[in-house]
């Protein structure tokens, strides 16, 4: 399990860092990785080909965006027609084989190059790939995976862990007949799902996926159970049984503090050869998730016992309005500290593990794949530095930002008080 | 507190259960083949025609680790197919005998059918060589592994009546035998309801029963990679991870308690925000990134003569695989790894310590004894230190699994023959008697150290109470 929040409710008082150094380094860190593609390329920001303006550097973000094939080899080839340059500020992109700098060359010694407009500023690595072009384009890897790990996380950490400290064992109340019909439904479609598997066929796979997602909607909505227990409470049947949801996320988090996260990633890693960045993230909130349950959990069996719960119980609001409506808002600022830590913890886990080798494929740059680097030759100190810096500067602005986040909280709670 | 620790303990019965099941599936999951690995067969399907000593070995291999049980208790699956083909050493041809069983969805047909190919190979060999079936068919056996399909049984069946004519081969009852099943299951249609699903039970000759049973008699099994046993392999590394564990722990506590004290106590503001900003950057730094760094300038002679401070990590790897490091030269191997995993210690530790003794400082004891007239000292360290520090208690259970299993990254990076290199190097062997040994002497520290934490804390403030 990532541990996404080690000093929940502690790091009240003092804010320990400028906010405005956060902030800058935020700022930077969201710049660098929207406009990667135009600050760090080898193709032209805008240039002339046969008399047409053409804007390849913009051309590469957009194909990106919208998935098309990128145009970068269509470019290349043109290179030699190509007029009225401008270049990107940085000339490489970070897969760019600069053969002539090739073999780490230094940011402050030499370099083989025609003009101070194509220096590597941070040195080259050993196969001359430009390391200032890495970092640029590994901030992006960095905020997608920080990003689409902890709202992964979020969304089943903070649903599973809202129901299970508002409902706790027993208060969600179901009719026998309910769950029998809801367990009934569920196991058929997860067979159908392991015959599709098992088999191959298409239409299994919906049809298992379908009838499984009807089991849920059928469990959550409350107008077919109304509709039901009035039908069953007809016939005579009105027996109903405390679903343990609480006991079940308990169990769930000390199965996962129990097994250790790198075998979890690893076996997963192996199972999904040559993961993407989507991938990757989905991973890394499988391990995070009951991190935010744990906390939503604790804010949720705190708050439900409050007066402003039970006025709302009185007034016959709906379950959903409760939690969502009523507990939830108040819920929120400690869940977005977590999140705050979140990004820093799936970052610091991505980079962990590119660094050991494990992560991404080859190709693709991230912070800790460039530092793998630095251990295979001593000399190039920059390769060390440079991009451990990077992590680092997220990772503390991150939490700084969770503790802001955290004194603003205790400020909210004083003045409901 | 008896009932409480009892409770925990039964409640953690079913969740071991539940990890055992996660962690044997996921390593059924993982793609790779133990008996391929331990025979050095690179693939049993990468080599159309290879070696039938090779394969009889990969066969004993794989009967031996029982890899032919199935994997469970029972199983459940389409009444159209057998409940494992595990019996069946190579996986393509597993695969296929599946897909004809889905196919057609007769089981015994299929077996049939696959007995007959396999008696049929064997005499092609050595009964029907007077006949030439071996000339004119010598890849029969190949293609007859291959066939996946009904399509390609009809195949098989009409070469067979070809290459074999009844006035050469006097029919021979194999041929006949294929012939017969190949016809079938050509023709054969699949019934309908062959998707119901059907219970198989297994009873305990499984490959979960069997490692489980292992493990509760003592029987870790042997490594899957070099053959030594689990136990002698974990004693081997136990020991390089338990010395970097405790005296990374004794000097996290002991820098990390006084520091968190004197941030809490001072009145010197500038000492104060100085050291703060320390510690909060500390806590920031990635343990990886540290230990690169240090490796980086601190191990070699790159930048300057003093910067060889210390020994480097292919150094230490080649010394610890001798064994003959003496104590002092091993101990200057641990440094480095004992001061990076300390300074993450420490700055958590003294932000918790800073903490609880803000949060106790406040209250009215602290006022209380300082109106008694107490020096600052006695107040601080008599009245406040007892109660700021019992919260930590909680800590040292939550570190006790750490101390085991180690830091996988910094025994990988400085080379350290430990437990997290262990695993490391365990679960890309695809070793799993020695991965499931290690998580599970994991898993039950987890449960002593919570369980331990609780004592303690409960010994610690007698206003605890577990009901």
């Amino acid at each position: 399990m990532i541990e996404v929040f080690q000093n929940r409710g502690k790091a009240r008082g003092k804010v320990k860092m400028p906010t405005y150094l956060t902030m800058a380094i935020c700022f930077i860190w969201l710049f660098t990785a929207l406009f990667a593609d135009q600050l760090a390329n080898e193709l032209p920001l805008t240039c002339k080909i046969d008399g047409q303006r053409h804007f390849p550097a913009f051309r590469e973000t957009f194909s990106k965006v919208t998935g098309q094939s990128s145009p970068r080899i269509y470019y290349l080839g043109k290179k030699e027609k190509m007029e009225s340059v401008v270049r990107a500020p940085i000339p490489y992109s970070p897969q760019t084989i600069d053969r002539a700098n090739a073999g780490y060359k230094s940011p402050l010694g030499p370099q083989n190059i025609s003009s101070q407009r194509y220096r590597h500023w941070l040195g080259t690595d050993g196969m001359g790939r430009d390391v200032l072009a890495g970092l640029i384009h590994g901030s992006r890897v960095a905020l997608i995976i920080g990003l689409l790990s902890v709202m992964a996380a979020m969304l089943v950490g903070v649903l599973f862990g809202a129901a299970a400290g508002f409902f706790g064992d027993q208060r969600w109340r179901l009719n026998i007949l309910e769950i029998a019909g809801g367990t009934m439904i569920l196991t058929v479609g997860l067979y159908l799902l392991y015959l599709q598997l098992d088999y191959g066929g298409s239409w299994l796979y919906l049809s298992g996926w379908l009838l499984a997602s009807t089991a849920l909607v059928y469990l959550w909505s409350s107008t077919v159970k109304t509709r039901m227990r009035a039908a069953l409470s007809g016939l005579g049947i009105s027996g109903t049984m405390g679903i343990p949801l609480d006991l079940i996320l308990l169990r769930l988090i000390e199965i996962f503090r129990a097994v250790p996260s790198l075998f979890i990633l690893l076996a997963l890693l192996a199972i999904i050869e040559s993961p993407g960045i989507l991938e990757m993230s989905l991973i890394i909130s499988l391990l995070m998730w009951p991190a935010f349950a744990r906390y939503t959990r604790a804010e949720f069996l705190s708050l439900r016992e409050q007066e402003f719960v039970q006025a709302a119980q009185l007034l016959r609001r709906s379950k959903n309005y409760i939690i969502f409506r009523e507990i939830m808002p108040l819920a929120i600022p400690p869940i977005a500290v977590a999140a705050a830590f979140g990004v820093s913890s799936a970052i610091l886990a991505e980079s962990t593990l590119s660094f050991l080798g494990i992560g991404f494929s080859a190709e693709q740059v991230s912070w800790g794949s460039m530092l793998n680097e630095a251990r295979l030759y001593f000399r190039a100190w920059w390769l060390a530095v440079f991009p451990g810096m990077a992590i680092f500067a997220v990772i503390l602005s991150m939490n700084s930002l969770g503790d802001y986040i955290s004194k603003q909280k205790t400020t909210g709670i004083k003045m409901l008080d | 507190m008896r009932n409480y620790l009892l409770k925990r303990v039964l409640l953690f019965l079913p969740t071991l259960f539940v990890i055992s099941l996660v962690v044997f599936f996921l390593s059924k999951i993982i793609p790779g083949d133990p008996a391929e690995r331990l025979t050095g067969i690179l693939s049993i399907e990468g080599d159309e025609h290879f070696d039938r000593g090779a394969m009889t070995n990969y066969q004993r291999t794989y009967r031996h680790l029982g890899l032919d049980r199935p994997l469970f208790y029972f199983s459940i699956h389409p009444r159209a197919r057998e409940a494992h083909f595990r019996d069946i050493e190579r996986p393509a041809i597993r695969k296929n005998i599946k897909q004809l069983m889905y196919e057609t969805g007769q089981v015994d047909l299929v077996r049939s059918y696959f007995e007959a190919g396999k008696a049929l190979s064997r005499d092609i060999q050595f009964q029907l060589y007077e006949c030439d079936a071996a000339v004119f068919w010598s890849d029969f056996e190949h293609q007859f592994n291959r066939a996946g399909s009904k399509a390609a049984v009809a195949e098989i069946t009409k070469n067979a009546l070809l290459f074999m004519p009844a006035e050469k081969c006097g029919f021979h009852p194999s041929v006949k035998d294929v012939v017969k099943y190949g016809n079938e299951i050509a023709s054969a249609e699949r019934p309908f309801g062959w998707w119901v699903p059907k219970l198989s039970w297994h009873g305990t000759q499984n490959q979960y029963h069997h490692w489980l049973a292992g493990i509760f008699s003592g029987d870790w099994g042997y490594s899957l990679r070099d053959g030594r046993s689990v136990g002698s392999k974990i004693r081997n590394s136990i020991g390089y991870t338990l010395s970097i564990s405790f005296f990374s722990l004794l000097l996290t506590f002991a820098v990390g308690i006084p520091l968190g004290m004197f941030l809490a106590t001072t009145k010197r503001k500038r000492y104060k925000e100085l050291l703060r900003t320390v510690v909060y950057a500390l806590y920031a730094v990635p343990l990886f990134w540290l230990a690169t760094l240090l490796v980086v300038f601190f191990t070699t002679e790159e930048y300057g003569k003093w910067t060889n401070l210390f020994p480097s990590p292919s150094q230490i790897m080649l010394h610890t695989m001798d064994g003959d490091a003496g104590f002092f030269q091993g101990m200057s191997y641990l440094l480095l790894p004992v001061l990076c995993l300390a300074s993450g210690g420490v700055a958590f530790v003294a932000r918790q310590m800073e903490q609880t003794a803000l949060r106790e400082s406040a209250s009215r004891y602290i006022a209380m004894s300082r109106l008694k007239g107490n020096s600052e000292v006695v107040t601080i360290w008599r009245h406040l230190f007892p109660n700021a520090v019992f919260p930590l208690i909680t800590l040292l259970g939550a570190l006790i699994p750490g101390l085991i299993s180690g830091s996988v990254v910094i025994e990988v990076i400085f080379n350290i023959p430990g437990m997290g290199r262990l695993m490391w190097d365990s679960i890309f062997g695809q070793d799993w008697n020695v991965v499931f040994a290690i998580l599970f002497i994991g898993a039950i520290l987890t449960l002593v150290g919570q369980l331990m934490a609780d004592i303690l804390y409960a010994r610690a403030n007698p206003k605890v109470r577990y009901d």
